[in-house]
């Protein structure tokens, strides 16, 4: 039954973290990631919860009897436990990103892109992806519009 | 000694290179110093080794990992490594007068003798893997030497085939030997051949094992239908072709299969594919040979005809064959090494090596004509020459399987022998008349602009007479020189009784026969050509290049089509794919195989919170305003840090409690810096397109989640952790296992955050900076 509950948080956090992915809001991409990070530590997790049992701290190490069977597996914990901390890293990497690009007066428009290294025709397929970034340039178009009004902080 | 030979032979072409040898004329007696020592150090050791006394040497290299250079120098290794290191002593005096004064010289001796070594140490090494690194050193050397000339676009584009083709087959070859190995417990060649074959021929794995060993020889000695990428080495400079491509490296495919031939000939498998892949080599070298005007490019087919003869010959296990394939290899390799070397004279010396444009050479370059005249008798078998001798062999070795009852294959084998034999005899006669006997060329003549020096000529002029003089001296050496390589091929000790005459048996009708096609061919030779040029034109090099383009084109289309598109598209495609994965396992109906308790009852907290982070997630799927986003994220963190607190994991939570304080503190300080953007809403078809993936990833969250709360397959490790903790003087096991069991992945964990706090840090402080105006800073360079 345990196994149920998780399988179903699991899945429905993986869900809206993929969907919040997806979307053209960085806000919520940063917010997809996070939720993300949540679904596989609960994944990990999850191989530990069907055996119930202390958290794995030997009280008394003079008196410890080599009896086991009374601790939680300690493995997920030590994965989760690192897994926490680097994806804490990755997620703040990401905010420091989002308010660079912010900062920036004028975000790159998407025709100043790379060239496709291995585009066999290299117009042809910029204009497919091109479709991709339509709303980005007119993001950059309003608030080019709106830049007199603005203050800078 | 022998390793020692590889280091003078590894070391003396770069110091040569050092030296600048193209300041002196006679640069080339200096440079064969060290393999002229070689030989004679190789002929001194003809006695010993033709009474069966094989020379071991041991280097151990690194003991724990049984890596160990073994060298040993047996009857086929000494009859290979004298070709090698003789012909290599008239190459490197016949390169110093074809570079002349061309600065390239030292750079071209330096390959030349790291070639050698790697050559040398192929035929010496006494283990798969050392013989493994050697071939692979030859490839590289050879891929170097054909694009000698880096200008010349043919050159590198041969390089290139020349390298893939036989770095394809070394790479099959490898995997031959790591089956080959496990099955013989050994990769000692020596321990492997004192082994039963049934070891072999008997194991499971006896047909794929055979057939990637097979893939490496047939790739290396430029077989059916590899056969292209030889002629395309061809535009490397002729003194690497007269050794590389003909006398020595394409010989190597040839070497391995003599040397495995006691383990595995007597398969069926074995000859099967030795025969058929050799004989339909041997005649289609033949065939397109006579297609062809350029003396290099006729003398490539013909040396792809002549591996195909030396395979076909080792598919028997019989002592005969086995004798002619030693005899073909040696006479091969002293009338193909003169005939290319005096190619590359006659292009030096005229500009050309079209033979449309020759005639007459033997008039005005005598000694080069009495050399190609000697060497294309051989080529064209007629009595008394060793040629002659090679195909009364192989002659013999057809009727005695007639006379043995193997009717067809002695038939078949026999008219095969018989049309290249007058193939041979004609392109050879071909050579002869219209490049050196005729007085007037078919097209406008080429002059001698440059003649040659006697000197240059000279090692031509020595392997031509040491190859003529070896059928008179048959009782001498037959049994110093090829008893040993056929004792070592047939794992049996051998006697030879060979002979030039044998009066007029069905053998000598039968050559007889072959030479007067050949005459035929050659007078008929216009109608031949235009025969054969009418004729449909399959080029393996043009297939091979399709193959490497189609390989880019569809590099280039998964490229593009996976990773060439938006963000979300691109994380789409690898999500998606895990997820196909678990359904697709799910339908297999693995659930039953979960082992899942399903008895482990959750508490009533146990289910209120994860119902609330469903929610709280959902919420956030569905916010309007990022801050009501940003408080259900720290919701479901909430969340999750309560169930680490309800499972046991006290450290899970701590730590859990510290990173969602401050991912909320810096979501909320840098979203309220940045403006609200309203952005654009996706189109409904493309929202439900998203809506669909994100299902399909719960799924495989859910399966994937269904299998973690599974019975562990296999024991876990996490029982050492557990009891070994106090032996790490640490009571928290999760914190030992950080620390102490996995410290390096911590450390690896920390590395992480000090290249993401770093990023941050310069992001954070660029940001202070105005970005530079750089569309109204710029000037326009032309006026309107």
């Amino acid at each position: 039954m345990i196994a149920l509950v998780f399988a179903t948080l699991v899945a429905v956090l993986m869900a809206s973290a993929t969907y919040l992915l997806l979307q053209r809001n960085p806000v919520r991409m940063v917010i997809g990631l996070g939720l993300f990070t949540h679904a596989v530590n609960l994944l990990v997790f999850g191989t530990s919860v069907s055996h119930r049992g202390q958290p794995p701290i030997i009280v008394d190490k003079a008196a410890f009897s080599g009896d086991i069977s009374q601790f939680v597996d300690p493995l997920p914990q030590a994965l989760i436990l690192t897994a926490i901390v680097i994806s804490f890293g990755i997620v703040a990497f990401l905010i420091a990103l989002l308010h660079r690009r912010n900062s920036l007066e004028a975000v790159e428009s998407c025709t100043d892109r790379v060239d496709d290294p291995f585009a066999m025709e290299p117009a042809a397929a910029l204009e497919a992806v091109d479709e991709d970034y339509e709303w980005l340039e007119d993001v950059v178009l309003k608030r080019e519009l709106r830049k007199p009004k603005r203050t800078r902080r | 000694m022998l390793t020692n030979l590889l280091a003078l032979l590894a070391v003396s072409g770069p110091i040569l290179w050092l030296l600048r040898p193209h300041r002196w004329r006679h640069a080339g007696w200096l440079a064969a110093m060290a393999p002229a020592a070689v030989t004679a150090w190789l002929l001194g050791q003809l006695g010993p080794v033709s009474q069966g006394i094989a020379l071991n040497e041991h280097y151990s290299w690194s003991q724990a990992l049984g890596l160990a250079l073994d060298l040993r120098l047996d009857g086929l290794g000494l009859f290979f490594g004298l070709i090698i290191a003789g012909m290599g002593t008239a190459i490197a005096v016949y390169a110093g007068y074809y570079f002349e004064k061309a600065s390239t010289l030292g750079r071209f001796y330096a390959l030349l003798f790291l070639f050698m070594a790697s050559m040398l140490g192929l035929v010496w090494a006494d283990n798969l893997l050392a013989l493994f690194v050697f071939w692979e050193g030859t490839s590289i050397t050879s891929y170097l030497l054909i694009s000698f000339k880096l200008t010349d676009s043919n050159a590198l584009e041969g390089a290139r085939r020349a390298l893939v083709v036989t770095g394809i087959g070394a790479l099959a070859m490898l995997g031959g030997f790591v089956l080959l190995g496990q099955m013989a417990g050994t990769y000692s060649i020596s321990g492997l051949l004192a082994l039963p074959p049934s070891t072999f021929t008997g194991h499971a794995l006896f047909a794929p094992m055979l057939g990637l060993v097979l893939l490496g020889a047939f790739t290396k000695s430029a077989q059916f239908p590899f056969h292209f990428w030889l002629p395309g080495a061809m535009a490397a400079p002729t003194p690497a072709s007269a050794y590389l491509h003909s006398a020595t490296m394409v010989k190597a495919g040839v070497y391995l299969l003599a040397r495995l031939h006691p383990a595995l000939a007597e398969s069926p498998l074995w000859f099967w594919a030795l025969f058929i892949v050799g004989g339909i080599t041997m005649l289609l070298g033949a065939v397109i040979a006579l297609r062809h005007y350029d003396l290099k490019a006729i003398l490539a087919y013909a040396t792809v005809s002549q591996l195909g003869v030396l395979v076909m010959l080792l598919a028997f296990d019989v002592k005969l064959a086995t004798v002619a394939a030693a005899v073909g290899i040696l006479a091969h390799a002293l009338y193909k090494g003169p005939l290319f070397m005096v190619a590359g004279i006659v292009d030096h010396a005229t500009g050309t090596r079209d033979i449309r444009k020759l005639a007459g050479l033997a008039r005005s370059l005598p000694l080069v004509g009495a050399a190609a005249i000697l060497a294309a008798i051989s080529m064209a078998g007629l009595i008394p020459t060793f040629g002659f001798l090679a195909k009364e062999l192989l002659l013999e070795n057809f009727f005695a399987l007639i006379e043995s009852g193997q009717t067809q294959i002695g038939w078949a084998g026999l008219a095969a022998t018989v049309i290249s034999g007058a193939l041979f005899v004609a392109y050879s006669l071909i050579i002869i008349c219209e490049a050196f006997l005729r007085r007037k060329p078919a097209l406008k003549a080429a002059k001698i602009e440059h003649a040659p020096s006697a000197l240059f000529v000279l090692p031509v002029l020595v392997l031509t007479l040491v190859g003529a003089a070896i059928p008179f001296f048959l009782t001498a050496i037959e049994n110093t020189l090829f008893a040993a390589p056929v004792a070592a091929i047939t794992a049996a000790p051998a006697e030879l009784h060979l002979a030039l005459w044998h009066g007029w048996t069905p053998i000598f009708l039968t050559s007889l026969l072959a030479i007067a096609l050949g005459v035929l061919l050659f007078t008929q030779r216009e109608r031949v050509r235009k025969l054969f040029a009418s004729g449909i034109q399959v080029s393996g090099a043009r297939v091979f290049d399709g193959l490497v383009d189609g390989l880019y084109g569809l590099a280039g289309w998964s490229t593009r089509t996976l990773q060439g598109s938006s963000f979300p598209t691109q994380i789409s495609i690898p999500l998606l794919a895990a997820a196909g994965f678990v359904i697709y396992a799910f339908s297999l109906n693995l659930v039953a195989d979960l082992r899942i308790d399903w008895n482990a009852v959750p508490t009533f907290y146990e289910v209120v919170l994860p119902t609330l982070a469903i929610v709280a997630t959902l919420a956030i799927a569905r916010a309007q305003s990022r801050l009501s986003a940003i408080i259900s994220l720290g919701l479901v963190g909430v969340v999750v840090l309560l169930i680490y607190v309800f499972f046991s994991a006290p450290d899970l939570a701590l730590t859990q409690f510290l990173v969602e304080v401050l991912t909320l503190v810096l979501l909320v300080l840098v979203f309220y810096r940045i403006p609200h953007h309203a952005y654009p809403k996706q189109p409904k078809h493309r929202s439900m397109k998203y809506l669909l993936i994100s299902l399909a990833v719960g799924v495989w969250g859910f399966g994937m989640a269904l299998v973690a709360a599974g019975e562990p397959l296999f024991p876990l490790i996490s029982d050492f952790f557990s009891l070994n903790a106090t032996a790490a003087h640490g009571g928290n096991i999760v914190n030992v296992i950080l620390v102490d069991f996995r410290g390096f992945d911590t450390l690896g964990e920390i590395t992480v955050m000090v290249v993401a706090a770093l990023g941050g840090y310069a992001l954070l402080r660029a940001s202070r900076m105005r970005p530079i105006e750089a569309e109204e800073d710029f000037e326009e360079p032309y006026d309107a």
